[in-house]
């Protein structure tokens, strides 16, 4: 009994004072005995209640639901508790538990309820959803009687929803990649040859086959051929490697959120184009292999594979560089072992703290041939360029100015290996890597 | 190596164990004590010297042996019913009508039925009828004690025995089926007559039936006696006489009295009757009331009862226990229960990770210091920025020229060129002027005055976007 519920330091003078008027009427100093005794009655009441009431909350039957799926929507958290009992369960304050990395944007992190006798009472809150698997919940709750005499153990409500949110391909981003492919003119991976998708006719010449010839032309006297577009075979893959420093900068503006949006829409892109896409993401000492494949089933494995990679695994990592190294040896071993012998886009993008092991691991697989590699580095420390002034933008570039001057140097160490790297930053981190994806396909 | 803390996980509280302690106590309490009964009669349970436990210890070593306590429950209980022993000792009340009938319902069932009646009362009679013998038993004559009987036996035991308070048998017939195996020791073979048989083997059938006008043959004061007459031969042999090979012994243990423990006790001071009863029966008997709640919790409690009431009726004791009381239970009550400080929950607080952060949330509160450090920062930013834009350094005087013909005001460039070029020699250590610098307002002001500098060729430092556009 005593394990579920303690008493408060409030009723402990409460039980000082219920003996002192109790003595004094023993002593004929006044006539407080009877109050003295309908104090001590009242906390053995009230005890029981608590001890009560406790019990039920701890078997009270919860439901928990999320709604929202997409990177800047709202997601909405609900815990609906059923009270199946007669006894009312007052007063019970609730904090819910979730990562520190979330936003509230609306209803409060705790609350204040009673719950009463078979009833149902929901506590709902929204988030500002971010790409990624975020577990929210339980919810902690803690019983106290109304007076504040009697305080029930913490007791964890409800289960622990793990919530994988999608990366938003926003607008702009759209907008980038079309003007991009349009300027390039690489709308489409266009060519003439054997194919099953029509192209464009053009007059017949000696040695064409016959099954080509266009009879609608001929009706109108012109002897035509079709030509059907050239199947290409072209496989890009992303090597997304997670370190702590990408998660550093405004919500739902770091490096991450920035490349997993980039990714989406690039993917979506070569998705439309039939490419043969896949992902493959080191995050937090944990290696998220995903499924190769082309058209819109190959984008769906790499929202997937985006939507998956676990916050709270990367800012606890500690795996040193030897382990960074080892997993690395891995992800090549899988890389060569699962990628088709057609030429290949490697599109990588590490941190600025990783990128040097990296391209040092990687730069053996030029030597295969088939890949050809594109390292991007985000510049983790331009991401608290947002949300300040003018002139304190100025001070801060001053002061991180060695941190740019390293990425200068780091960038240019790596492509000394062969390897086109890029370091890139929050404002045009999108239009460099869009356009060197593009670039890649002609 | 850590140590691991031995934890101990209390899994029933004191306080409920004392609890259900107590609801046992009261429990036992409500259902009265156990009485065990002591026989003083021819019972097997009677260690005294009236008791047939000695007897039914012999019998139990060879052969298996029930005790009836109900004769109408033990035809049902019997596993095996080839060859079933009876042995009634000295019963103390007559048979009823009903416990005849499921001897006789024995006899029926079972293929071979002995029974052996060693009976001076008189109450076996009504046995011997239903099995149409012919013998009775008169009951026991002041005038015949301690008999001399001669016995001559058919299974081949002969000797002489000396009776308690025998009763001579009544032989209704002599039939060929009857031999009287007893008779009195002075009376010859050719004489025999009623008053002078006190034992007889009959054969009814399928039941042999053996009486002897006396059951104190059988009692342990007799088997467990040292004298010349072999009376433990003759019972022995007896048994096996009847028992033929392999049988089922039911020794009578329902017609003999039981007294209650406190009737036993008051026997004791009783000298003729004292003997009767056997100690260690008593004293288990005696222990047993003596343990039970109901013996002592009912005195204790009218004991405590009595004792607070007259403390209470004393004035200045009343007041001191009832302070006692109210101090131990309030003190009780304090260091049971260990009170918790009652702080809200703590919610989780919101992060935003940045690189830099405590430099960042520092600046912006406004606690950002410069020194030459950030100067030098600054100067290799714009030489950088200059040098890759327009292909001359910030050290060189051509930069004025530059940068006029990037619209930058004549007068202005040179300033610039000149404060700039300035505090980098001080700060790089190559000048020694000036001689005291503030390098707070110094750097500040450089950055305002590069920013102009940087958006003629097209790069901020202001601005979201950036030098780093060009730098990286």
């Amino acid at each position: 009994m005593s394990s579920i519920v303690s008493p408060t330091s409030r009723l402990m003078a409460l039980v000082i004072l219920a003996s002192s008027l109790i003595a004094l009427d023993l002593f004929m100093v006044a006539s407080t005995g009877l109050l003295g005794l309908a104090i001590i009655v009242f906390i053995l009441i009230l005890r029981v209640y608590v001890v009560l009431a406790q019990t039920v909350l701890a078997n009270i039957r919860v439901i928990t639901s999320y709604d929202g799926i997409r990177e800047g929507d709202p997601l909405k958290v609900a815990y609906t508790m059923c009270n199946e009992t007669v006894v009312p369960i007052a007063i019970v304050e609730l904090s819910l538990a979730y990562p520190e990395y979330l936003k509230i944007i609306e209803g409060s992190p705790g609350a204040l309820i009673l719950i009463p006798p078979r009833g149902c009472i929901t506590y709902k809150t929204v988030f500002l959803a971010r790409v990624g698997k975020h577990r929210i919940g339980p919810l902690r709750a803690v019983l106290r009687d109304p007076f504040g005499f009697f305080k029930g153990a913490e007791l964890k409500l409800g289960d622990i929803l793990e919530v994988s949110i999608r990366p938003r391909e926003g607008e702009v981003l759209r907008k980038i990649l079309l003007n991009i492919a349009r300027s390039t003119g690489l709308s489409k991976a266009r060519r003439a040859g054997e194919g099953s998708e029509f192209y464009f006719t053009r007059d017949y010449r000696p040695g064409d086959d016959l099954k080509r010839i266009y009879w609608k032309a001929l009706a109108k006297m012109r002897l035509a051929v079709r030509e059907y577009e050239r199947e290409s075979m072209i496989y890009t893959l992303f090597l997304l490697l997670i370190d702590k420093s990408m998660l550093y900068g405004p919500y739902l503006n770091t490096p991450l959120e920035h490349i997993s949006r980039i990714i989406a829409i690039v993917s979506r892109h070569l998705a439309e184009k039939n490419d043969w896409i896949n992902s493959i993401i080191l995050a937090g000492g944990r290696l998220q292999i995903g499924i190769p494949g082309r058209g819109r089933r190959g984008y769906v494995n790499i929202i997937n594979n985006i939507s998956s990679i676990d916050y709270m695994s990367i800012m606890n990592d500690r795996s040193d560089s030897e382990n960074l190294k080892a997993l690395l040896r891995s992800t090549i071993s899988t890389i060569v072992s699962t990628t088709p012998r057609s030429p290949i886009n490697l599109i990588v993008i590490a941190s600025l703290d990783n990128a040097t092991s990296v391209a040092s691991e990687l730069k053996h697989l030029q030597y295969l041939g088939k890949f050809t590699i594109h390292m991007f580095i985000p510049i983790p420390h331009l991401y608290g360029l947002e949300k300040i002034s003018p002139f304190e933008r100025a001070i801060y570039r001053i002061k991180t100015f060695s941190d740019t001057s390293r990425a200068q140097s780091i960038v240019r160490d790596i492509r000394r290996t062969g390897i086109r790297a890029l370091a890139v930053t929050p404002w045009d981190m999108a239009t460099r890597i869009i356009a060197r994806i593009e670039r890649m396909r002609v | 190596m850590t140590m691991k803390r031995k934890t101990k996980i209390v899994m029933v509280s004191t306080l409920l164990i004392l609890l259900l302690l107590l609801i046992g106590i009261i429990g036992i309490l409500e259902k009265g004590p156990i009485i065990i009964p002591v026989f003083i009669g021819a019972h097997p349970a009677n260690n005294g010297p009236l008791g047939l436990s000695n007897l039914y210890e012999m019998l139990r070593y060879n052969y298996t042996v029930i005790l009836v306590t109900n004769w109408s429950k033990i035809i049902d209980s019997l596993e095996e019913c080839s060859n079933i022993l009876i042995i009634i000792v000295s019963p103390e009340a007559p048979y009823k009508r009903d416990e005849v009938e499921s001897i006789l319902d024995i006899t029926r069932k079972c293929r071979s039925t002995s029974i052996i009646i060693g009976d001076e009362t008189g109450n076996t009679n009504m046995i011997l009828e239903a099995m149409r013998s012919n013998t009775r038993i008169p009951g026991y004559s002041p005038e015949g004690q301690y008999p001399i009987v001669y016995f001559n036996t058919p299974w081949g035991w002969s000797g002489i025995l000396v009776l308690d308070r025998p009763s001579v048998l009544t032989l209704l017939s002599l039939t060929p089926n009857l031999t009287p195996i007893g008779v009195l020791a002075t009376t010859t073979s050719r004489a025999i007559s009623e008053s002078t048989v006190y034992s007889i083997v009959e054969n009814l059938g399928n039941i042999t039936v053996l009486v002897v006008g006396d059951g104190s043959i059988f009692l342990n004061q007799v088997i467990r006696s040292n004298t010349t007459m072999d009376y433990r031969g003759f019972i022995e042999s007896m048994i096996k006489f009847m028992c033929k090979h392999n049988c089922t012994i039911l020794l009578e243990s329902s017609k003999s009295q039981a007294v209650h423990p406190r009737d036993a006790f008051r026997m004791l001071s009783d000298p003729s009757k004292a003997l009767l009863v056997d100690p260690i029966s008593l004293i288990i008997s005696f222990l047993v009331q003596v343990i039970h709640p109901s013996t002592w919790l009912p005195p204790l409690l009218d004991y405590l009862n009595r004792l607070i009431f007259n403390l209470l009726n004393i004035d200045y004791v009343r007041g001191m226990l009832l302070l006692i009381s109210i101090l131990v239970i309030t003190l009780t009550i304090i260091s049971r229960e260990r009170s918790v400080p009652d702080e809200p929950l703590q919610d989780t607080i919101e992060v935003t990770w940045y690189g830099h952060a405590s430099f960042r949330s520092k600046l912006l509160e406004g606690g950002a210091k410069l020194d030459k450090t950030d100067f030098l920062s600054l100067y290799s930013i714009v030489d950088s920025l200059l040098k890759s834009t327009t292909g001359v350094s910030l050290q060189s005087p051509d930069i004025v020229k530059v940068l006029v013909s990037r619209g930058i005001n004549q007068r202005k460039a040179l300033d610039y060129y000149e404060f700039m070029n300035k505090y980098y020699g001080r700060a790089s250590s190559k000048s020694r002027w000036p001689l005291i610098v503030f390098w707070g307002s110094i750097v500040r002001k450089a950055i305002t005055l590069s920013e102009d500098i940087l958006r003629s060729i097209g790069y901020s430092l202001m601005e979201y976007r950036g030098v780093e556009e060009r730098l990286v």
